[in-house]
């Protein structure tokens, strides 16, 4: 190292501020102008122009054989675009692929690549040469019609545009990324955008809607179907918008109640190996139901993915489904971003036209001019011939006399008054053009000459006239190279529903929900396979819900802090049934002591009936099903079905009542509190509210609290099991029907010492057992007809043990058969 | 880099075991070295910040182009860095010189790099140091950060866009002037080589 000292002198200090400025400014402003933007005029970005213009200048074109794309790689390389070799060739294979342009400007032999991504061939292999229409980008560039200025080492000139006599920008599109600005510009369709401009030529205030009459929107080289006209007209009027692009697809009918989804346009630079690898994924992890198989059946003929379904699942459905999930269906972001006058701006639809229309005014009128010119100078050369010939022999005399040629000159421009450019063609005549036919050749030729002379004049001198001839330019190439519309577009931009149906195999298994908050579904074989009561429980957790379900129903859980959990069964976790399951505390967030008290399963969400909800401390009320639908949060929230008005107390009840029973009038209410009070009335007086509300006062507590609250009619019996161990049958209309709120009869013979207390009641339904667990964890199973129907104060019978066998806790209904219900 | 300057990354970095004074940026000199620069120079700023403190990064400047010109058998060979140094040479070489625009360093022979850029007793660094705290972090945010809009509306305001080549950094951050006056001693560097 040197030391610092000696070097101060050549060290200038800048600060980071100044030179971050400084440097990006300069890069972003090469990478707008000169890499990833287009220009307005020709829709071209520097690169493209490069190799246009390189391939036009070597004749490489499309009336001649195809050359070695390494060939003109290299020639646009070392004249004209000093970077990368591999940055060169891959804008020239873009060029050339009709699935990226709408019309490709360069033809290719060999292997381009694919919609599948795939490489293309090294360009040592390929060959390539310019198109038919792009022979129209560059048409007349030799007329001297666009600037051009000197290449990076200043040996050769370049143009800054092409003449573009077709309106490339909008035809094949654009899409780029630069420093502050990206563009994406779709491609179009040709006649559309010629009878725009044409347009536009015509009614230079034309309004958007009037032009869109001709450009409906973007036409894909992939097709497709665009929708949401909003999007187009907005992409058109500011530069930006978005429209949804789907595929083209149809849905066959086969044997046996099955169908097929045929795939056979795709959204446009969608990758299509990845789009069928996606789609089998989706049938692999079963993220949607009814896929049997995924098919790529494209082949030279033409794009084609057969999407098989199995037996009675719905095409439609999984269409929809997949529309959403995957590039089948994409949203194409219009980023309409072009460079004008250098600049790069967001334009629309208009801006294009007129940008485009000017530019071919200007090139029309040079090219004009130069025409012009040239037309002049060989009228000016053909009028000396002319002349020459009509003073023939004196000419020759001239000549003969003359030293050499300079001479020569010298004299015909003395003697006849022959300018020097008409004395040079006169001595470099051949012979034989001084024969008769060449005289009278000549003469026509004057006159075709004045004629276009005169012709171009009035071009120049009349705009009209100006409009007129690219009008007939463009009209020419509109018709030769005229091709259909491939992208639909539809108005609107259709809603995708997707049905569980399609997502979910229809499928029986158990459900389970413990009172600790555990939860699970198991597949019916595995409940078969362990044993019922092998259920993975803990010791001191209950069963509240088991039933065996369908994927497609709904569970609703309850518990006793008012709060309700909704879950789709095909979205509760699967487990075996000797596991524990998960809890719900996992994915809600629950008290520490909050306990399940109830669940219920329908099999859609479009239960007309109510809830009847009630609190240990004696409120009450019933609940719309629809009030209680799940909401979006639903997985990771709880719902409130009841609020309770103090901290102590409980949600004690829930049942649900279909809606004739919410209309029958011989229902009733019987509610039973622990201190032996009963209260019976029709269940029309307990008001229907809201999932946030708290109810009405069920019964007069006083200090009590309240036991059960049965759903009953007049012929009901009930059993109750008190805290002593007594059970006791009892006829409903033991107790007389009366009011809401009142404090009711007692149901029980009140002792001096250790009175009895209501713990739990059911009611009773014949052939079915009262299955009792107590809080020692034992099983208690009573037939209550075994027991006599008593009367209103009699305390039952003593049936359990209560030191031995524990407090009753929790009664299921059993049926004989062992099948369990709540 | 964080292996060979040795001295850590982040917050863990302590400039004591810096192995290096000076850590000097040479790319070339196009669009693409410019880039370059403001990139190796955000990394500098993000995760070394006390090595730009202390005055230890440095660019380098090769010469844009190359003028040169046979006088009698004898080869002359004149570089310049700015384009006022250009027309110097040009008005001293006189007609018939041939020139040459540097893309790159590949374009240079390792002699002639040594000569213009690389020899410490010839070659001009510029010394990159902040002077406003606040604006470098607000500039560096805005060049680079992951927000497209106010980089864009950076560049509506700041870039000219027009046809005009671009100078020597010298000349413009001159012309920007947010870095003090020390530049503006710009030495004639248009007699060497």
């Amino acid at each position: 190292m040197v030391e610092n000292q000696e070097e101060n002198s050549n060290v200038q200090e800048l600060s980071l501020e100044a030179v971050m400025g400084e440097r990006f400014g300069r890069y972003s402003k090469y990478i707008i102008q000169e890499r990833a933007l287009p220009d307005i005029r020709d829709g071209l970005k520097p690169v493209q122009r490069r190799i246009l213009y390189a391939m036009n200048q070597d004749g490489n074109t499309y009336d001649k054989a195809f050359r070695k794309s390494a060939k003109s790689v290299g020639n646009v390389m070392g004249n004209f675009h000093p970077h990368g070799d591999s940055s060169i060739y891959e804008a020239m294979v873009r060029l050339s692929q009709s699935w990226k342009l709408r019309e490709p400007l360069i033809e290719m032999h060999g292997n381009n690549g694919s919609m599948d991504g795939d490489p293309p061939a090294a360009m040592r292999y390929t060959e390539a040469r310019l198109s038919k229409i792009s022979g129209e980008m560059l048409r007349d560039i030799e007329k001297e019609t666009v600037e051009f200025v000197p290449n990076f080492d200043d040996t050769e000139n370049e143009p800054t545009v092409l003449p573009a006599r077709f309106p490339n920008l909008l035809v094949n599109g654009a899409t780029g990324i630069s420093a502050g600005y990206a563009t994406e510009i779709p491609p179009h369709n040709l006649h559309e955008a010629i009878q725009a401009v044409i347009y536009l030529m015509e009614h230079p205030k034309a309004k958007l809607d009037k032009l869109m009459e001709f450009v409906k929107g973007p036409d894909f080289p992939t097709g497709g179907i665009a929708q949401g006209i909003d999007g187009i007209v907005k992409a058109y009027t500011t530069g930006r918008g978005r429209v949804m692009l789907r595929s083209k697809t149809e849905i066959e009918q086969l044997k046996g109640n099955k169908e097929q989804i045929i795939v056979t346009e795709i959204p446009y630079e969608v990758n299509k190996a990845l789009l069928v690898k996606k789609i089998d994924e989706l049938r692999l992890l079963k993220k949607v139901e009814g896929i049997s198989e995924v098919r790529d059946e494209s082949d030279r003929e033409g794009l084609r993915i057969v999407i098989e379904l199995k037996r009675n699942a719905s095409g439609q459905g999984i269409l929809n489904y997949l529309f959403k999930n995957t590039d089948l269906q994409i949203s194409y972001n219009f980023n309409m971003v072009a460079i004008n006058n250098k600049r790069p701006e967001h334009v629309g639809l208009k801006a294009i036209l007129s940008a485009y229309l000017e530019h071919q005014r200007t090139v029309t009128t040079k090219r004009t001019q130069f025409d012009l010119r040239k037309a002049q100078e060989r009228k000016h050369i053909v009028s000396g011939l002319i002349k020459a010939l009509s003073i023939l022999d004196q000419v020759i005399k001239t000549i003969r006399a003359s030293k050499n040629k300079k001479d020569a000159k010298e004299n015909l421009v003395a003697q006849y008054d022959f300018t020097e450019a008409q004395a040079e063609a006169i001595v470099s005549l051949q012979l034989y053009r001084l024969t008769n036919t060449d005289v009278t050749a000549l003469q026509a030729e004057f006159e075709d000459l004045q004629q276009k002379v005169k012709n171009y004049q009035e071009i120049l001198a009349d705009p009209g006239k100006l409009d007129k001839v690219i009008k007939k330019e463009l009209r020419a190439i509109d018709k030769q190279y005229v091709s259909p519309r491939k992208t639909v577009i539809q108005d609107h931009v259709q809603q995708l529903k997707i049905e569980t149906e399609v997502l979910v195999a229809p499928e029986d298994v158990v459900v389970m929900v413990s009172r600790d908050g555990y939860l699970k579904r198991s597949s019916l074989r595995s409940f078969k396979a362990s044993g019922e009561a092998d259920n993975g429980l803990k010791s001191d957790d209950l069963v509240i819900f088991q039933s065996t379900v369908n994927t497609l129903d709904h569970l609703f859980i309850m518990t006793d802090k008012g709060n309700v959990i909704y879950r789709p069964v095909h979205e509760i976790p699967e487990y075996k049934w000797k596991d524990t399951g998960k809890h719900l505390s996992q994915t809600v967030s629950l008290d520490k002591d909050e306990k399940v008290i109830h669940a219920f399963s329908f099999h859609d969400l479009k239960q007309t009936g109510n809830f009847l909800f009630a609190s240990r401390e004696g409120f009450i009320k019933q609940t719309t099903f629809a009030d209680l639908r799940p909401g979006r949060t639903y997985r990771s929230r709880a719902a409130q079905c009841m609020k309770l008005k103090t901290n102590s107390d409980r949600l004690l009840t829930v049942a649900y009542l279909p809606e004739e029973d919410v209309k029958k009038d011989t229902l009733f209410i019987l509610a039973l509190t622990h201190g032996g009070y009963g209260l019976r009335y029709k269940l029309n007086e307990v008001p229907v509210n809201g999932a946030k509300a708290a109810g009405v006062k069920a019964i007069d507590l006083r200090e009590d609290v309240l036991a059960a609250v049965l759903i009953v009619d007049e012929k009901s019996q009930v059993g109750i099991l008190t805290q002593r161990g007594a059970f006791k049958r009892m006829k409903v209309s033991e107790i007389t029907a009366t009011a809401r709120a009142r404090r009711g009869v007692q149901i029980l013979r009140e002792l001096k010492r250790n009175p009895h207390r209501v713990i739990l009641s059911r009611v009773l339904k014949t052939g079915e057992n009262l299955s009792v667990i107590t809080d020692k964890m034992e099983t208690i199973v009573i037939n209550p007809f075994d027991h006599p129907n008593v009367d209103r104060y009699s305390n039952g019978s003593f049936i359990i043990d209560t030191d031995e066998l524990g407090v009753p806790l929790y009664i299921k209904m059993q049926i004989s058969d062992g099948e369990s219900e709540n | 880099m964080i292996y060979t300057i040795g001295a850590g990354v982040g917050a863990d970095f302590d400039i004591k075991d810096a192995n290096y004074d000076k850590v000097i940026i040479m790319t070339d000199a196009d669009t693409d070295g410019a880039h370059i620069q403001t990139l190796l120079l955000t990394f500098f700023y993000k995760y070394m910040r006390p090595m730009i403190n202390a005055g230890r990064i440095y660019i380098a400047l090769p010469p844009l182009y190359k003028l040169q010109k046979k006088v009698k058998s004898k080869l002359v060979v004149k570089y310049a860095w700015t384009d006022d140094e250009l027309q110097y040479a040009v008005a001293k070489l006189k007609k018939g010189y041939t020139l040459q625009r540097f893309k790159g360093l590949g374009e240079m022979n390792a002699d002639q790099l040594w000569e213009t850029t690389m020899n410490p007793e010839t070659r001009t660094l510029v010394r990159v140091k902040i002077e406003d705290d606040a604006l470098a972090e607000k500039r560096v945010t805005t060049l680079m950060g992951d927000k497209v809009e106010p980089r864009r509306k950076w560049i509506e305001k700041n870039v000219k866009f027009t046809l005009e080549e671009d100078g020597s950094l010298l000349d413009n951050a001159v012309v920007e002037g947010a870095h003090g006056e020390n530049a503006a001693s710009d030495s004639d560097k248009g007699d060497e080589g």
